[in-house]
């Protein structure tokens, strides 16, 4: 396999990163030569464990996603009923909660829950980077922060999906449409606070803001809550309930949430580079790798692709 | 390719399949009756 420009230098910063010497590099080299070009090839043919088999999330990530998760539902089920209180069907949600008193109560004291989650993500990422910073392997491409080349892979998969090119983009360790989501998310959670804030804190906020304003305000933010609620719940039923449970790979479930790995397979398709990654830093890895293309018969000999006036001409 | 989930695993994944499965439908009722409520 010849790597892409943009794929090599991931490769080379990650070996620098990892400080891997002279033998291993040969090796790791030597290892991507024999590889297939086609990486549909390659992620066809390896074995995966369907609850995964590549570590990608450690287990503070893992409980921010449970709280949010958790604290989403039942806001969802307590905060519409509240909203929609005349209507039929709020009513058994009200009175199975020990009525809309309740509701209300349990429906803010899951909020500071959820914001909590959020403030506990936050420090996450940050001192987590900082470390990463402090150790020198840092590197933004495998962050969450959006970048020019996700515009390209958004096209580029576009074109995929259109049949107008054959394979899918070289993705990071988050590709466009986790970033997308990932920081809609972020938007809505602010929205939520700041909206909610404002049903508890009105005289906070009067405060705050130009006495013209104060009002607007309000009324903004009483029609912001429920639709930003609503909003959020249509894209985790559509968009990400497809992309974890519904989607070709992925069905029935994927285990990424609670056992924090990816699967081989999915990691080749959607996280090529990252994949580089792991090969670099994980001689398992590199091991299954190799023994899994062998068996099947799948390895090149070194050169021929990367050295093409040796090959058929 | 993917090795096949044991007995435990299809059943963790299937009913969280289903439980969202009931969700979405739960969904579509309610956007429909807060759309369509006079």
């Amino acid at each position: 396999m010849q790597l892409s420009k943009h794929a090599r230098d991931v490769l080379e910063t990650s070996m620098q990163q990892n400080k891997i010497d002279d033998a291993e590099k040969k090796e790791i080299e030597e290892l991507i030569s024999v590889l297939p070009q086609d990486r549909v090839v390659i992620y066809k043919n390896v074995v995966s464990n369907p609850i995964g088999d590549i570590y990608r999330y450690n287990i503070h990530i893992r409980i921010q996603h449970m709280l949010t998760f958790v604290t989403f539902l039942t806001l969802a089920f307590t905060g519409l009923p509240i909203y929609f209180f005349e209507a039929f069907w709020a009513e058994p949600f009200n009175s199975l909660m020990g009525g809309v008193n309740v509701s209300r109560v349990i429906h803010r004291t899951i909020a500071a829950v959820m914001i909590f989650s959020m403030l506990y993500h936050i420090l996450t990422i940050t001192l987590g980077s900082v470390a990463r910073i402090k150790l020198g392997i840092f590197d933004i491409r495998r962050t969450i922060i959006p970048l020019f080349k996700d515009i390209r892979d958004f096209k580029d998969d576009i074109l995929y999906f259109a049949g107008r090119l054959n394979e899918r983009p070289e993705m990071d360790k988050f590709n466009y449409k986790q970033k997308i989501h990932y920081f809609a998310a972020a938007f809505g959670n602010l929205v939520m606070i700041i909206s909610g804030s404002s049903f508890l804190f009105p005289a906070f906020w009067a405060s705050i803001l130009p006495e013209s304003m104060a009002s607007h305000f309000q009324e903004l933010m009483r029609l912001s809550h429920p639709h930003e609620a609503l909003l959020a719940l249509l894209v985790i039923a559509f968009w990400h309930w497809y992309n974890v449970h519904l989607a070709p790979g992925r069905f029935p479930m994927q285990w990424t949430f609670l056992t924090g790995k990816i699967t081989r397979e999915h990691q080749i398709e959607e996280h090529f580079l990252e994949y580089l990654r792991n090969l670099v830093e994980d001689p398992e890895e590199r091991e299954h790798l190799l023994d899994m293309m062998e068996s099947r018969e799948l390895l090149t000999e070194i050169g021929d692709e990367a050295n093409p006036k040796s090959g058929d001409s | 390719m993917m090795k096949p989930m044991t007995k435990w695993q299809k059943v963790i994944a299937y009913s969280s399949l289903a439980i969202v499965l009931v969700w979405t439908v739960l969904g579509f009722l309610a956007i429909y009756v807060i759309l369509t409520e006079k």
